[in-house]
């Protein structure tokens, strides 16, 4: 038997791993963002990427930027670094929280059915929308986000019938996916060349980043998910299940509901902006809770330093690699995300939930 | 098209036909004129015929200058001066591109063709291989703006 002290010991030893994992994981994001802002189809490097940054940080300093470099780096590559680095963080902190909030290890946005509302929105603003040109961006953006609201609103619905479970939110979840896709299917059947439209939605992209988007998005997350991070200890003692959980004094239905609803706002925020991203809330998770464990006070914020480091990356290598052509962000995640899951996945010789 | 009409597309040498491009990219290349093909997702009926407003033209032509939109394109020539042209899908694919290839070489060398009149050379066309009398065809709009 091992005495308190030694207790206390080993687990003073496995929280400074967690901890110098984190540090480890920001310092590895701040140098990613720097690269990426340093690297693009122009020919503008790390000393024009910097100088037109210090010039808006000291705005006094009298730093001379081109009106093209102003535009390159400050209006499109710096503003798309900062989307992927807030969308990673959103979808990995929503992808956490459902998992954790629902045990079940194949949940994400998508299997939850809110990407596919999304999705549902954005085409029927697509293909109907035709005529209301120039508000057309906008439509389709809230078309999105309301649809994707609207979806979990109806899975929580169907769920509370037979009480908030995991199984009935999946099942929920799943069958609601399945609807929406269809009645994506359905439009895109009709549509003419609203298609191509419709599926570059689907694939998802930041290529539109703007400030205008992270006005929006910054906001959300810096709520949403320090919230999120608050429910840490009752996601955890949820883990041992709900009548575990609510013996020691966790309200389930409340943490549940409020949790599934943080995470709905903040992927719903961010999808209708950048279209289906899946995989991220989804793998993410899972890489760092084989990496650090399951316990939610950590794994949540590395989560979301993992989310940010795979899009930003896929994103910059996207933009990069065929330069000036750009591949839709959603292929270069998966290419990048899943041998990196697969060796974790091998490799671990402990179970890979909890 | 575009070479054929004596101009010099940014990216002549692309390995996908219709690629989706990093805007920072186009900003450097500076082009000094833009030219959009648009179907349905622009008018309804996806044809230049039988339209005589021109306003979802104006409207999307008005959505590639606007800075908000796509921030940074106030540095672009073309956006700068005006030059950004539309032109429907009746004459940027099929045998009628010959048509296409018109409006560009004129949009690209104003003053060398400034004889050729693209929308009659559209009409005889029309009335040569179609047989289609030209008061028949009503009115159309195949390129927006036609000219400065």
């Amino acid at each position: 038997m091992a005495t308190a002290t030694e207790v206390k010991e080993l687990y003073g030893r496995l929280t400074r791993r967690k901890v110098l994992f984190i540090s480890l994981l920001v310092v590895a994001l701040i140098l990613l963002a720097i690269g990426a802002t340093s690297i693009g189809s122009s020919s503008l490097g790390f000393g024009d990427a910097a100088r037109v940054i210090a010039s808006k940080v000291f705005p006094f300093a009298h730093i001379h930027i081109s009106s093209v470099e102003n535009a390159i780096i400050w209006h499109i590559r710096f503003p798309r670094v900062i989307l992927a680095l807030l969308a990673g963080v959103g979808f990995a902190a929503s992808g956490t929280a459902m998992q954790g909030v629902l045990r079940n290890p194949l949940v994400s946005p998508y299997t939850l059915g809110l990407s596919s509302g999304a999705a549902f929105g954005a085409a029927l603003a697509i293909v109907t929308g035709v005529g209301v040109v120039g508000s057309g961006n906008y439509l389709i953006i809230l078309n999105a986000f309301i649809f994707a609201l609207l979806t979990m609103a109806l899975v929580y619905g169907i769920a509370r019938i037979r009480g908030i479970t995991p199984e009935t939110m999946i099942l929920a979840g799943i069958a609601v996916t399945y609807l929406f896709m269809a009645g994506v299917s359905l439009l895109e059947y009709t549509a003419g060349e609203e298609l191509a439209t419709i599926v570059y939605w689907i694939m998802g992209s930041l290529t539109a980043a703007s400030w205008h988007q992270i006005y929006f998005v910054l906001p959300v997350v810096l709520i949403c998910v320090p919230l999120m991070m608050r429910y840490a200890w009752d996601l955890n003692v949820m883990g041992a299940g709900d009548e575990v959980a609510t013996s020691l004094g966790t309200n389930v239905k409340r943490v549940r509901v409020i949790c599934l609803t943080l995470a709905t706002i903040v992927t719903a925020t961010i999808i209708s902006f950048t279209g289906i991203i899946g995989f991220i809330g989804l793998v993410a998770p899972h890489i760092t809770r084989m990496i650090i464990g399951g316990d939610h006070r950590f794994l949540l914020p590395c989560s979301c330093l993992v989310g940010a480091i795979i899009l930003l990356s896929a994103d910059t290598l996207a933009r990069t690699i065929i330069a000036p052509t750009m591949i839709p962000v959603g292929i270069m995640t998966a290419f990048l995300g899943v041998p990196f899951f697969i060796f974790l996945l091998v490799r671990k010789r402990r179970g890979f939930w909890q | 098209m575009c070479l054929r009409a004596g101009g010099d597309n940014i990216y002549a040498d692309s390995p996908v036909e219709y690629p989706e491009v990093d805007p920072e990219w186009v900003i450097e290349q500076q082009p000094d004129i833009i030219v959009k093909a648009v179907g349905n997702e622009v008018i309804p009926s996806g044809s230049g015929y039988g339209i005589t407003d021109a306003s979802p033209l104006k409207a999307k032509r008005d959505e590639i200058m606007n800075p908000d939109i796509r921030p940074g394109w106030d540095t672009i020539p073309a956006i700068k001066e005006g030059k950004v042209y539309l032109m429907t899908t009746d004459i940027y694919t099929g045998p009628r591109a010959t048509i296409g290839v018109l409006y560009m070489a004129k949009w690209f060398h104003p003053v060398e063709f400034s004889d050729i009149d693209p929308a009659k050379v559209h009409q005889e066309w029309l009335q040569k291989f179609h047989g289609i009398d030209p008061e028949l065809t009503g009115s159309f709009i195949f390129a927006y703006p036609e000219f400065d």
